[in-house]
């Protein structure tokens, strides 16, 4: 059977926050419905979690507070080093511009590599975009800036390009150009979380991390967000991890998704599936809870 | 004499005080001599070394004097410059400090001499192979405009994560269409490390690459040593659109040599204000001048 | 006549439900048959007896217990659907097999034509020519120009189903499923449509459906298949 190469491979990667013992791996986990480990008090906060995405794929990852689908995230995005586990990135597409970084990182297990091939992984492949758009932008500076930061962070060198560019994606995410020089201070949620989009896309990653980004804004707000980082998506054909604890989010956007309850993923599958037939207990309780 | 020839004088003469060869006992020699060493294996970067208690304060050039110091032998010539002058009071305290615990030749010549220790400037005529420059340096840390904590610099060093002063410098042009940064303009160094070039001016900058000669840099009251081997690509950072630019001296002259590609000095006369300008270079100069 | 297309073999599919408190459920078992290629394929039966069920677990929508479902991929050879991973289900959805639901569930705010350019446009065809199919398909199906930049949320059910079918079959799917397409229209637009269905079964297109009227059973089937009710 013919295959294409995973963008991302995941193995076994797990995080736990403290010394560990021998208890941990059968006191905790969704079996027994709790993160911390009775006899040494350290938390699991994901463990052996392994899957993969494709290209110009959406992977949604689902679960309540404590899953582990924050951690995981972070653990992906190298915000601290893992216990244990490996990633690995590749990517074929001819006449990309990263064609050096990738075949550098080729087969290699990124969670063992240097913080500098990591920041280098960071800036020029993937893009984040958080709950609290205070996290990814910072509001000392314009927001134009903030657009523009992420492609210094690129080695973008060419002011002109970088300014149209910071322009082109304060329209596409329907902001007024009147308002890339002023800082974000003054904008509403909605716009602050249209401020870290365009930062997340301006370097043309090929991976994009998107965390609970719809949480804590009004509904017709959370709507358009949606909707444009959908459309978005299609157009440029990036590959996203999408984590939700809400069902019409992961349903909106993606096609997979992996459930998680206590650190560890419970359940995975086509998203329509994991709505219409989910197996797992906890994923029946996860799906008939929806409003 | 060498060091031994030294040692025995002082005592057979009896000499009030009882130095070592240059002051500095052979142990610190030997510590700042191997963090030379290192400094010169990564061009840019800088190295820690434990800064000494020196005859002079913190803050006058106790860096660039350690490093004189441990590298100075009975072979060498000795050139001392204050922001280009040979006779400033600081340059003849200095230079008188220098002979008097090493007796080694002094030179206002910048042909002869071997070293040259040096505030703010680098001598107008071409340093050769054979020489060395020792900059005083009073703050190495260039990213210290953009991030306070030294814990951080270093990360941002190591990961090579230098978006933050890229985003200043883009800041600046947004706003002011200039880079307010004058003396003492951020150079990448070996297209790795983002270095402080101590201040010196801009029309200095273009010195720095390629030069034959080996550049030392010595900050005493931060503790950090850095250097940058011969023939080293030095580059000031700038976007392609935006090119670094030197000061501006076209249509001035200095008033004693007539010399027009050279750094010069503003001279406001008290009474009548008149202004004329000179060569900040003195030795160079004078040495026009006998021509 | 045709070569094979799909092979169900001993399907069975029970739900375990754990809420509001554990309840095992039989939809369907010992399930076999062949389509080939080309088939107008009708399932038929009672109510309750699993229908839905079963053409959601040939779409994967649902995951079954027991059996095999062997579909002759052109791009992956004969692949058993229920055990395939993830991806090139994925893939065999996007390039090959379709489903239409019984209801059109779709997002609120994009427009009729949007909702049927959308599958074009994901095969990178470009924008203009995506549009220009999808509007030749609305009217084929008789939805009213003035229709095509309003979002089916208020449309009638007729025509909201008329959408969903337009949505599902204007990228030429090698298999269509198809859950009562024709429950919810008057006798005009179920012509309309079952004249649709027609021409893409000539075209070689495989149909899978279920149709609750007799009528139109007899009329297009080439085999029909009778589910039993589970006891």
């Amino acid at each position: 059977m013919s295959t294409i190469k995973p963008l991302l491979s995941v193995r076994n990667l797990t995080k736990r926050f403290g010394k560990g013992c021998k208890d941990c791996e059968s006191l905790t986990g969704p079996t027994e419905n709790r993160n911390q480990c009775p006899t040494c008090r350290t938390i699991l906060g994901c463990g052996d979690v392994s899957f993969d995405l494709y290209p110009n794929e959406i992977l949604g990852i689902v679960g309540e507070s404590g899953s582990g689908k924050t951690t995981l995230l972070r653990a992906l995005h190298f915000d601290f080093p893992v216990t244990s586990g490996e990633m690995f990135f590749s990517y074929g597409k001819e006449n990309n511009e990263f064609a050096d970084l990738i075949k550098q990182i080729e087969d290699v297990n990124l969670f063992s590599a240097t913080n500098y091939v990591k920041r280098q992984f960071r800036n020029f492949l993937t893009g984040i975009i958080y709950q609290n758009p205070l996290m990814g932008i910072h509001l000392n500076i314009s927001a134009g800036g903030n657009i523009a930061e992420k492609m210094l962070m690129a080695d973008w060198r060419n002011l002109k390009a970088i300014r149209e560019r910071s322009k082109h994606l304060f329209l596409k995410t329907e902001m007024p150009l009147e308002r890339i020089d002023q800082s974000p201070k003054n904008f509403s949620g909605g716009m602050q979380q249209r401020v870290q989009i365009s930062k997340a896309l301006a370097s043309n990653p090929i991976l994009l991390f998107l965390d609970e980004v719809t949480t804590g804004l009004d509904l017709s707000v959370q709507a358009g967000v949606l909707d444009l980082i959908r459309s978005i998506q299609r157009e440029f054909h990036f590959s996203m991890i999408v984590i939700s604890h809400d069902f019409g989010v992961i349903r909106l956007l993606t096609e997979r998704c992996m459930v998680m309850k206590n650190g560890k993923v419970i359940e995975h599958g086509l998203t329509d599936q994991i709505l219409e037939d989910p197996v797992h207990p906890y994923t029946q309780l996860l799906v008939s809870s929806q409003l | 004499m060498n060091g031994k020839e030294w040692l025995m004088d002082q005592q057979n003469n009896k000499k009030p005080f009882f130095y070592n060869f240059a002051y500095l006992d052979e142990n610190t020699k030997k510590e700042i001599r191997r963090k030379i060493l290192k400094a010169v294996a990564i061009p840019g970067y800088q190295v820690p070394f434990a800064s000494r208690e020196m005859p002079i304060g913190r803050g006058w050039g106790t860096g660039g004097l350690q490093l004189t110091l441990s590298i100075i032998g009975c072979a060498d010539t000795l050139k001392v410059i204050d922001q280009g002058s040979d006779d400033s009071v600081n340059a003849i305290n200095i230079k008188k400090f220098i002979q008097k615990v090493c007796d080694i030749p002094i030179t206002n010549d910048t042909k002869e001499a071997t070293v040259i220790q040096t505030r703010h400037r680098i001598p107008e005529e071409r340093l050769e192979k054979n020489q060395i420059l020792v900059f005083q340096v009073p703050i190495p840390e260039i990213l210290k405009i953009i991030e306070p904590s030294d814990q951080v610099t270093k990360r941002m060093h190591a990961e090579a994560d230098y978006s933050g002063i890229w985003l200043y410098l883009y800041e600046d042009i947004i706003h002011f269409n200039e880079i307010s940064i004058g003396a003492g303009y951020p150079v990448m160094v070996n297209h790795r490390y983002i270095m402080d070039p101590s201040p010196i001016p801009r029309f200095d900058i273009p010195k720095m690459n390629h030069n034959r000669s080996l550049l030392l840099f010595g900050a005493g009251r931060e503790k950090r040593i850095y250097a940058i081997p011969p023939f080293t690509d030095v580059e000031p950072i700038e976007f392609e659109d935006f090119k670094f630019r030197t000061e501006d001296f076209s249509g001035k002259k200095c008033s004693k040599c007539n010399a027009t590609d050279v750094y010069l000095d503003e001279i406001i006369d008290d009474e009548s204000g008149a202004r004329s300008y000179q060569c900040s270079d003195t030795s160079y100069c004078e040495k026009r001048c006998q021509l | 006549m045709n070569q094979l297309i799909l092979q169900v073999e001993s399907l069975e599919k029970k739900f375990e439900l754990y809420l509001p408190e554990k309840k095992d459920f039989l939809a369907f078992q010992h399930i076999n048959f062949s389509i080939s290629q080309g088939e107008f394929f009708s399932i038929s039966g009672p109510s309750g007896s699993g229908k839905s069920s079963l053409l959601k677990c040939l779409y994967r929508t649902y995951k079954t217990t027991k059996g095999r479902i062997l579909y002759h991929s052109s791009t992956y050879g004969i692949v058993d659907f229920a055990s395939l991973d993830e991806q090139f289900v994925l893939d065999i959805r996007s390039t090959e097999l379709s489903y239409v639901s019984q209801f059109l569930n779709v997002i609120p705010r994009i427009s009729a034509l949007n909702l049927v350019a959308e599958p074009l446009i994901r095969k990178n065809i470009s924008q203009e020519i995506a549009m220009e199919r999808a509007k030749e398909m609305l009217s084929r199906l008789h939805i009213p120009k003035n229709l095509f930049d309003s979002s089916p949320l208020t449309f009638s059910g007729g025509e909201k189903q008329r959408v969903n079918i337009a949505r599902a079959v204007i990228w030429n799917p090698s298999i269509i499923l198809l859950d009562e397409p024709t429950a919810s229209l008057d006798k005009q637009s179920e012509k309309i449509v079952i004249d649709i269905l027609l021409t893409l079964k000539k075209n070689g297109s495989t149909l899978i459906g279920i149709f609750h009227d007799q009528q139109i059973i007899k009329q297009i089937s080439d085999q029909v298949f009778l589910l039993q009710r589970e006891e």
